[in-house]
């Protein structure tokens, strides 16, 4: 047995870089990419654990608080060594329209709002588009047909949709044209066109499969006061051929 | 709404990257040599990688250097093997548990430490593996080591007292087995 000094002595090890396998190194470094591509306001949680975040965002604080309620405290000897619960960063990525009847549903898209398929359809062997990407306008919109089998059903099965999905357009007048195509291609008017208390042109559509657009196109740049000062202006509400 | 500045963002993100290229081998190395385990190692560069990001986010201005991953890096290793010693103290395993009864997933595979010392360290309880490994094979100061244990310096040199111990029964131990990690 070695001297004591000497045995400790020996186990330092000086740098010693190892190139990690190939296919594993690539995936850390997409996976890395990835992560960089959320807002530096997105982070919650640092390198170490006992390292407390600089900033925490409140909705981050508030969750961690409800779920520490529902889990057991950890005693403080062990805490060191367990994990915080940490909201990860999130981005919101893109809305999935349900309808009956997707490969229709899709062409009319294509024919109003100009879309692409960004991702080819995934279709059963029954016919039903199981998943499609489109891109509208820049965005990301995922559509399939209805499953019953997994709940998952349309706007018209279900009676209507409290959502409504917004489209800019780059002018007041291009409104009121494609509110037109799109009632043209089978759309409803929910809330006529006319120009809005805020600045904005705008008007509502359901299209053939129940989902609900509202296309707005900018008139004049208002702050905040001057909306809440022609809102007050117009009686306070909106009025009733805008309530649906 | 934050500020957002997108080109700011993407000469960050371009930095962090080349970052990455560049201290890849060095933190898989570091990790491989300490943990001696190869998917251990890829499950800590993971971790180090992606908590690097997080706080360099957090914290836009510091400096990019592999010895900073590095030190990144050296608290997963003492995170991970502090979850292993709180899992040996529930499981009630003996502190001081030497080579010949370490487990199959902590196996010592050669040329990692390089040395029959290494080998043994490996054996070692997790305490006395982390306590060992940041003082010597790391050779990091007494104060250094405490403050990455979060103890005092005095509990800390108490630590390292009885895992020097441990080491040296261990080491004779694997001596009197017949040397067959001696080389």
């Amino acid at each position: 047995m070695p001297a004591e000094r000497d045995l400790f002595e020996r186990l330092h090890l000086p740098a010693s870089p190892v190139a990690p396998d190939p296919l594993f190194a690539s995936r850390l470094r997409a996976q890395v990419a990835e992560a960089l591509t959320f807002a530096a306001t997105d982070a919650v949680d640092g390198p170490r654990p006992s390292d407390p975040p600089t900033h925490v965002p409140e909705i981050a604080l508030g969750r961690r608080t409800t779920m520490s309620t529902s889990t057991p405290t950890p005693s403080p000897a062990d805490s060191r060594a367990v994990d915080p619960v940490q909201t990860p960063a999130v981005r919101f990525e893109n809305p999935s329209l349900v309808v009956r009847g997707g490969a229709a549903a899709v062409a009319f898209y294509q024919a109003v709002f100009g879309a692409t398929i960004s991702m080819e359809p995934f279709i059963e062997p029954d016919g039903r588009i199981g998943h499609v990407e489109l891109d509208i306008g820049g965005a990301m919109v995922a559509l399939a047909d209805e499953y019953p089998e997994y709940q998952i059903f349309g706007p018209k099965t279900l009676g209507g949709t409290p959502v409504a999905l917004g489209i800019r357009v780059p002018s007041p007048e291009a409104v009121d044209a494609l509110v037109a195509l799109a009632v043209a291609n089978g759309a409803e008017v929910v809330i006529e066109v006319k120009d809005q208390f805020y600045g904005e042109r705008a008007g509502r559509i359901r299209d053939p499969w129940g989902h609900e657009w509202m296309v707005h196109g900018l008139n004049e740049q208002l702050t905040v006061a001057e909306m809440q000062d022609r809102f007050e202006a117009e009686g306070g509400g909106l009025p009733p051929t805008d309530t649906e | 709404m934050p500020v957002v500045d997108p080109a700011a963002e993407e000469a960050q993100s371009r930095a962090f990257l080349e970052l990455y290229d560049t201290a890849l081998p060095q933190v898989f190395g570091y990790l491989r040599a300490r943990s001696g385990s190869e998917p251990l190692a890829e499950d800590l560069t993971t971790e180090t990688f992606l908590a690097a990001v997080r706080s360099y986010q957090q914290r836009p201005g510091q400096e990019l250097s592999t010895g900073w991953v590095i030190a990144v890096a050296r608290n997963k290793l003492v995170d991970h093997w502090r979850k292993v010693a709180t899992e040996e103290r529930h499981l009630q395993l003996v502190a001081d548990r030497t080579a010949d009864q370490q487990s199959e997933e902590d196996e010592w595979i050669d040329g990692f430490g390089g040395t029959e010392a290494h080998a043994v360290l490996a054996g070692l309880a997790a305490q006395h593996r982390l306590a060992l490994t940041l003082r010597y094979v790391d050779d990091l100061s007494v104060p250094e080591v405490a403050r990455l244990l979060e103890r005092t310096v005095q509990a800390t040199e108490t630590l390292l007292v009885r895992a020097r111990r441990a080491f040296r029964q261990a080491y004779v131990a694997t001596d009197q087995e017949g040397g067959d990690h001696a080389r």
